[in-house]
């Protein structure tokens, strides 16, 4: 009886079976042109039965009878069901879904997301809205056009450092700047001054080893929720930077030539006064810096006496500042070959740029070479690597207040022939004006810096799938460079009359190995709930060493070597090794495509918190929601919506070798008289050692970053609009910082953590696509972004403390309690009870000021960027708009001219007598307004000068960031050559700006990339940058 | 079956998988991550390096800001620009000196006095901590002098105290056995006592001042005693009558010239005497020249002395007096520090306690207090010293 049940049961079943299979194959191709798309996903609609498409596109399913449709899907493409229908051929064409929703982004670890899983918020770039834009540098192409992105370049110099910072100052000491990965190789964006950044040489910052016609994408990682897979440097955020590879090109093969042709020519210099001379107090005085002398024309003043015994004509030479600069060049070119498929591919690049500046003897030169390729071997192991060398050499002069052509570029009289009379006798000596001071143009010869980089990087990638739903890879990355600098100044040069060269040598060297383990599981515990869980572990290690040989006294004129120096005091060695192994592990959970959870953690161990306490551990937890999905709503109106929030803490260790307290070679003394170990007394040389004014701590504990953000994702109109809106608080606490303690302790500062800082803000992005017709498209870009940063508390008994970095006397940049971080402290205008400045009665003059004040606040109110793209045919149009908004400038150089007589209002009724603002105190405490009339050049230099208020200005700036105008040649034309695609376009950088609190461009900070920002300390302008750009692929 | 194929096909991979698990063990991680010593500082080092360093600490303390100060305000020198100028206009307040408090005095000079001290004390070098002590009594007592009340005895201890106490001027000349103060005089006594123990190892030329020679540092802490002693006759003729009647029974005091307690310094830039770096050297070398009071009061008294305080570039005596508002004379031709002050080159040497001070002390102390000696003989020795 059993068998017999048996028997019929396996009948029937076997029955059903054998009726139930079917086989449907078919043909995937995409709508742009038709071509197989290779790996599709396609499924049984309502089971877990699915195959993929192969490399033609063609795919083979086997379905049940009771199969009703197929579902094919693929991570950039739109979703399509197809019912079967009784058919056993089923071809399908897949369109590529809207540009700025629903895109495959690279995220943390190089791991490939659709958009609409992350729980956090991530803006993508593509390559070519940064190529062939008349700027060389990869940060500055980025200005504009990313949400929660501040980013500040340093000076028109080439290959001037620029700062980035995302969301706001986190850190009190730390770096604040991102993390930069490059094709998933940690990539080094360090600055390493070697001179002191107020009046030495300014390096770039090692970003701008790489041409931005080399990428291919950019995506931002804003918060510490996107990053936290980075671990410790990821709390100020990470820019993933893809370079161009073979993947997408289906087989083909495909080679690629850029070149263009630009000029740069100084921009924005201040408006100056054309109707007075040389002099102070409306005397001609031959040797005065200042525009006071006698108005042109007056009887008497045709011909004056120099400073060195000529008689010359007096009159104004309107462009004698314009006239130092010159036009620069920029040249680049690149040529890039690249082949493959998805598995298997290649590419090679060699790019090269070669850049004069506008001041003379300055340039930028790069050079790099980058080769790699994936493979997809026989037994199924991923093999991926690429390897580049950059050599980069940057040239330029010294910058900064005092002895250097910028120093004194803004002292330079309006009666005064800067580039028309000789700047050097016969003997090569300086003929200047000014005692002690070098004429500009001798200094831009004898007082200059080179820098020569080399630069390697690379990666080695090792992968396999050892089941279809484990994944085990390897990945070794390395970034190395060493940099040669010579600083030379020549026997004369003001800041060292006999002469200085200094040869500093860096080198830095990160290296990488990352393990990491994918596992995935469709339906885990319940049907719809996708489950995938990442473990890894990372091994890091960055070295840095310097070394350099400061030569003084030198005694051979024109001999640029150290052996011409007799004094070597300041030669020194220093090197930091830091170690970090990295666990962490995340789990992201996917339920019906709508719903998506991500959970993770790390546990770093760094070489420099003390051993045995050198663990800790940070989460973080990612929610986002896609109600239309979820409810199966359709609309014409709303076609995307998602919801996210998420939570995430971020430890960060501390700088190496912070634990002890040390000994330093001994040195005495300020800016008025000091001395250095070893002296040198009687003939021999004496050491000398001091314990360093710091006390290090045992007990130090990382800092914390703690972040929750919330956002809103929508799509309108078959995402023809879409919003993207976030808001995000983050507040850092445990910052490791040097507080001050009473000096009569024996020592200056101790190291430990203290402190809290709290930044909120919002972002929107709004990106639409107005019209849309066969052949013209215009989409627009808006970003916004608005951050508050406040420094909550210090230490006990601290309201405020410099930030580390090159000071200057009388203003500090500081962190203060309960103001934005890096404000400028200085001497504040006394004032009245009601805000009024108060006069001196005797002189009419301020009243001295209050020294130790905030008198300047660099932080912007708000960033906005506005793209506008215009395709017609084959013309593309593309103009970039940007607002910064807020933040203010303290410039040196301005209150420079302004008190010597030089910029426009200085001229502007000089001979009528005027009234400083103001009250005077009567002695009841009333006050009455002022009355004293005090002459023009008292005016102007009353308003303030160095360390005053006087000297903080707006720093607003609207400007026309970029204009690209490109066209591409017909395809029809090129179809019988060998070209497929050539295009032709102009482009210019920086071409419109109007600053309506500052007489030149804010956009300017003499100390280059790093915490201290807003400060003007005579730097060289920014410029205007236009050229013809070329581009062939064949 | 499958297992065994699965395992030799990838073979290398498991065996690369549990290399990688392996460095995730705990004790290889701590041996990779054990490299914060840093190799850029020392953490200890020898007295030998310590002398020199406070030395220069308190030469600076002496001889830099607070040294162009009290030139212009004793109307040696006359401001021409910048802060000598408004100092002239007695325009000044405590943040003017923050450099010399903060690192040439207490987180310069005294903490390295400490350091030496506790150095020395390791290799029983009494000679250093000798020295160190009557260097410290010194330092101080300037910091006293200049500021009044300051912190003493709860200073320089580091982490301990990170907000010493002010101690009153008088407890730290005097000493105050209930708040545990210790006289400056006890202080340089100690010292002295140090000098004629034993010691491993002496001073070469490390020392700036002696070279070495013990016997002078005797001398100079004897001196010093007479120093502080005068310092405080005015308010505590006693104590002061004491402490010199001790000196000059013990008769062991600086009596020549080149007993003179005076920091050496060198010929070239970086190793220069303060006085000359800012006379000469430094960018505000041209806010301050002699003052035109100085130079008509040597020259009413005929001084013979003048030409050798004071230089002439020009011929005659250029000169500003204090307070003077207009148009500075030229820098090439005027009249400044010559190189008695400033040592030849800027070699100094910077001069802390000399001869002639004794001379003086010694006279003012038999006029006002009683003490023995021949006044007039001595006030005459200290006006011919120098």
């Amino acid at each position: 009886m059993k068998k017999l049940l048996f028997f019929t049961f396996l009948l029937l079943f076997g029955w059903t079976a054998q009726a139930q299979d079917r086989v449907v194959t078919g043909r995937v191709t995409s709508s742009d042109d038709g071509s197989p798309i290779p790996g599709v996903s396609i499924v049984v609609k309502g089971t877990t039965k699915g195959t993929t498409s192969d490399a033609n596109g063609n795919y083979r399913i086997t379905i049940s009878d009771n199969a009703t449709s197929l579902v094919f899907s693929s991570i950039g493409l739109s979703r399509v069901e197809e019912a079967i229908n009784g058919r056993t051929t089923i071809d399908v064409v897949l369109q590529p879904t809207s540009e700025s929703l629903n895109e495959v982004v690279v995220t943390a670890q190089g791991i490939e997301r659709d958009t609409r899983s992350l729980g956090y918020a991530t803006q993508n770039v593509n390559g070519s809205a940064l190529a062939q834009r008349s700027e060389p540098n990869v940060l500055n192409t980025l200005q504009g056009k990313v949400a929660g992105v501040n980013i500040t370049s340093s000076s028109g110099a080439p290959g001037a450092s620029t700062n980035i910072n995302i969301r706001g100052i986190t850190s009190f000491n730390g770096n604040n700047q991102p993390l930069i990965v490059v094709d998933g190789i940690i990539f080094s964006n360090d600055v390493d001054n070697s001179q002191n950044t107020l009046f030495g040489s300014q390096p770039s910052s090692r970003l701008s080893d790489i041409s931005p016609e080399s990428i291919e994408s950019i995506n931002v990682l804003k918060g510490p929720a996107a990053s936290v897979l980075y671990g410790s440097r990821a709390s100020a955020g990470v820019i993933v930077i893809t370079t161009k590879s073979g993947k997408g090109l289906n087989g083909k093969t495909e080679v690629t030539f850029n070149s263009s042709v630009n000029w740069q020519n100084v921009a924005y210099l201040p408006k100056f006064q054309n109707r007075y001379g040389q002099g102070t107090q409306n005397n001609y005085v031959n040797n005065s810096t200042a525009s006071w002398g006698p108005a042109f024309g007056t009887p008497g003043f045709d011909n004056v006496q120099t400073a060195w015994g000529e008689t010359v004509p007096y009159q104004a030479y309107p462009n004698n500042v314009r006239d130092f600069y010159q036009t620069g060049t920029m040249f680049q070119n690149s040529l890039n070959i690249a082949g493959g498929d998805q598995d298997n591919n290649f590419a090679a690049t060699i790019s090269s740029t070669i850049q004069d500046g506008v001041v003379r003897r300055s340039g930028f030169d790069r050079h790099s070479v980058q080769v790699g390729g994936n493979s997809k071997l026989k037994n199924g192991v991923k093999l991926g690597g690429t390897i580049t060398y950059v050599k980069s050499a940057q040239t330029g002069t010294i910058m900064g207040n005092g002895g250097s052509a910028f120093g004194q570029i803004t002292r330079i009289p309006r009666s005064f022939d800067l580039v028309g009379r000789p700047y050097q006798d016969a003997t090569g000596k300086s003929i200047y004006f000014v005692n002690g001071q070098n004429h500009p143009l001798w200094s831009l010869e004898n007082e200059f810096y080179k820098s020569n980089v080399d630069r390697v990087f690379g990666n080695l990638s090792v992968g396999y799938d050892i089941t279809n739903w484990l994944n085990v890879s390897y990945r070794v990355t390395a970034d190395t460079y060493t940099d040669n600098r010579k600083q030379v100044l020549r026997i004369g040069a003001a800041r060292a009359p006999q002469g200085q060269i200094d040869e500093d040598l860096r080198f830095r060297s990160e290296l990488n190995g990352d393990l990491l383990i994918n596992a995935n599981k469709k339906d885990l515990f319940v049907q719809g709930l996708n489950a995938t869980l990442l473990l890894g572990q990372n091994l890091n290690q960055r070295s840095f060493k310097q070394s350099g040989v400061g030569a003084e006294a030198l005694t051979i004129p024109g001999f640029d070597n150290v052996s011409n120096g007799s004094v070597f005091t300041s030669s020194y060695e220093s090197s930091t090794r830091r170690r970090l192994v990295g666990h962490y592990g995340q789990l992201s959970l996917d339920y019906k495509s709508y719903l998506f959870l991500e959970l993770s953690g790390r546990v770093d161990q760094s070489s420099t918190l003390p051993k045995g306490q050198n663990a800790y551990f940070y989460p973080s937890a990612a929610l986002s929601f896609v109600p239309l999905e979820a409810f199966k709503v359709e609309s014409d109106v709303i076609s995307y919506a998602k919801v996210r929030g998420n939570i995430a803490r971020v430890g960060r260790d501390a700088d190496p070798y912070l634990l002890q307290s040390v000994y330093t070679t001994a040195a005495f003394g300020n800016n008025v008289a000091d001395v250095t170990f070893p002296l040198s007394v009687g003939g021999s040389s004496i050491p000398g050692f001091q314990i360093s004014n710091r006390i290090g701590s045992m007990n130090l504990k990382p800092e914390f970053v703690t972040s929750y953000e919330a956002g809103l994702n929508l799509g309108f109109f078959n995402n023809r609009l879409g919003i993207d809106f976030t808001f995000f608080n983050t507040k850092s606490t445990s910052q490791i910082f040097d507080v001050a303690i009473s000096n009569s302790s024996g020592y200056d500062t101790r190291t430990t953590n203290i402190g809290e800082m709290r930044n909120r803000g919002i972002e929107l992005q709004v990106s639409a696509t107005p019209v849309h017709t066969k052949s013209f498209k215009w989409d627009l870009m808006l970003n916004f972004t608005r951050i508050r940063n406040k420094v909550i508390s210090i230490a006990p008994g601290v309201t405020n403390s410099t930030i580390n970095g090159d000071g200057f006397i009388g203003i500090s940049p500081s962190i203060a309690e309960g103001y934005p971080y890096g404000v400028i402290i200085g001497t504040a205008n006394a004032r009245s009870e009601s805000g009024e400045l108060l006069i001196n009665p005797n002189t009419g003059g301020f009243l001295p000021g209050i020294a130790g004040q905030v008198i300047s606040n660099p932080q912007k109110d708000w960033i906005a960027g506005l793209t506008n793209n215009f395709s017609f045919k084959g013309i593309t149009l593309s103009a970039l708009f940007d607002i910064n908004k807020g933040g203010q400038i303290y410039s040196f150089s301005q209150v420079d001219m302004r008190s010597a007589g030089q910029t426009e209002i200085t001229g502007i009724d000089r001979d009528q007598p005027r009234i400083l603002p103001g009250v005077i105190q009567n002695a009841d405490g009333t006050t009455r307004p002022n009355n004293i009339q005090v002459s023009a050049q008292t005016y102007w230099a009353g308003l303030g000068g160095l360390a005053s208020e006087g000297a903080v200005f707006d720093a607003t700036a609207y400007r026309l960031r970029e204009v690209s105008l490109s066209y591409a040649l017909p395809k029809t034309l090129l179809s019988r050559t060998p070209f497929g695609n050539i295009s032709v376009g102009v482009s210019g950088r920086n071409l419109w700006m109007f600053a309506p609190g500052f007489p030149s461009d804010p956009e300017i900070n003499t100390q280059g990339a790093g915490n201290i920002q807003g400060l003007d300390l005579n730097g060289i302008p920014t410029t205007r940058n236009y050229g013809v750009n070329l581009r062939v692929t064949f | 079956m499958i297992h065994m194929t699965f395992l030799s096909r990838h073979k290398k991979w498991v065996t690369g998988l549990t290399f990688a698990c392996s460095l995730a063990t705990l004790s290889s991680c701590s041996d990779f991550l054990d490299i914060n010593q840093t190799p850029n500082n020392p953490t200890t080092v020898t007295p030998a390096t310590l002398l020199p360093s406070g030395l220069v600490g308190s030469a600076f303390a002496n001889a830099n800001d607070l040294n162009r100060f009290a030139s212009v305000i004793m109307s040696v020198t006359a401001g021409a620009n910048g802060s000598p100028a408004t100092w002239d206009r007695y325009n000044t307040d405590g943040s003017d000196f923050g450099n010399q408090w903060r690192f040439e005095i207490y987180a310069g000079a005294l903490i390295n006095y400490d350091k030496l001290i506790e150095a020395a004390q390791t290799t029983n070098s009494n000679a250093y901590i000798g020295i160190a002590k009557i260097m410290k009594a010194y330092t101080f007592a300037l910091t006293t002098d200049t500021w009044g009340d300051i912190p003493y005895s709860e200073a320089l201890k580091g982490e301990a105290n990170t907000q010493p106490r002010l101690d009153s001027q008088q407890d730290i000349y005097l000493g105050n056995s209930e708040k545990g103060i210790q006289s400056l005089f006890d202080l340089v006594k100690e010292g002295l006592a140090d000098l004629e123990k034993t010691s491993t190892t002496k001073p070469g030329s490390d020392d700036l001042v002696y070279g070495g020679t013990m016997d002078n540092w005797k001398k100079a802490g004897n001196t010093l005693l007479l120093k502080l002693a005068m310092q405080i006759s005015s308010v505590n003729p006693d104590r002061a009558k004491t402490i010199i009647n001790e000196v000059l029974q013990g008769n062991n005091y600086i009596t020549t010239n080149d007993q003179n307690l005076g920091v050496k310094f060198g010929g070239q830039v970086g190793s220069q005497s303060p006085i000359y770096t800012y006379t000469y050297n430094s960018s505000f070398s041209t806010d301050q020249l002699i003052s035109t009071r100085f130079v008509n009061l040597l020259q009413g008294l005929n001084d013979p002395r003048l030409p050798i305080f004071v230089t002439r570039p020009s011929g005659s005596y250029v000169t500003i007096d204090n307070g003077f508002a207009g148009s500075p004379p030229p820098a090439t031709s005027r009249s400044m520090f010559s190189t008695y002050v400033t040592g030849e080159n800027g070699v100094g040497p910077v001069r802390l306690i000399t001869n002639w001070q004794r001379a003086f002390i010694l006279a003012e102390a038999v006029i006002r207090l009683g003490t023995a000696g021949d006044a007039q003989k001595l006030y005459e020795e200290g006006i011919k010293a120098p």
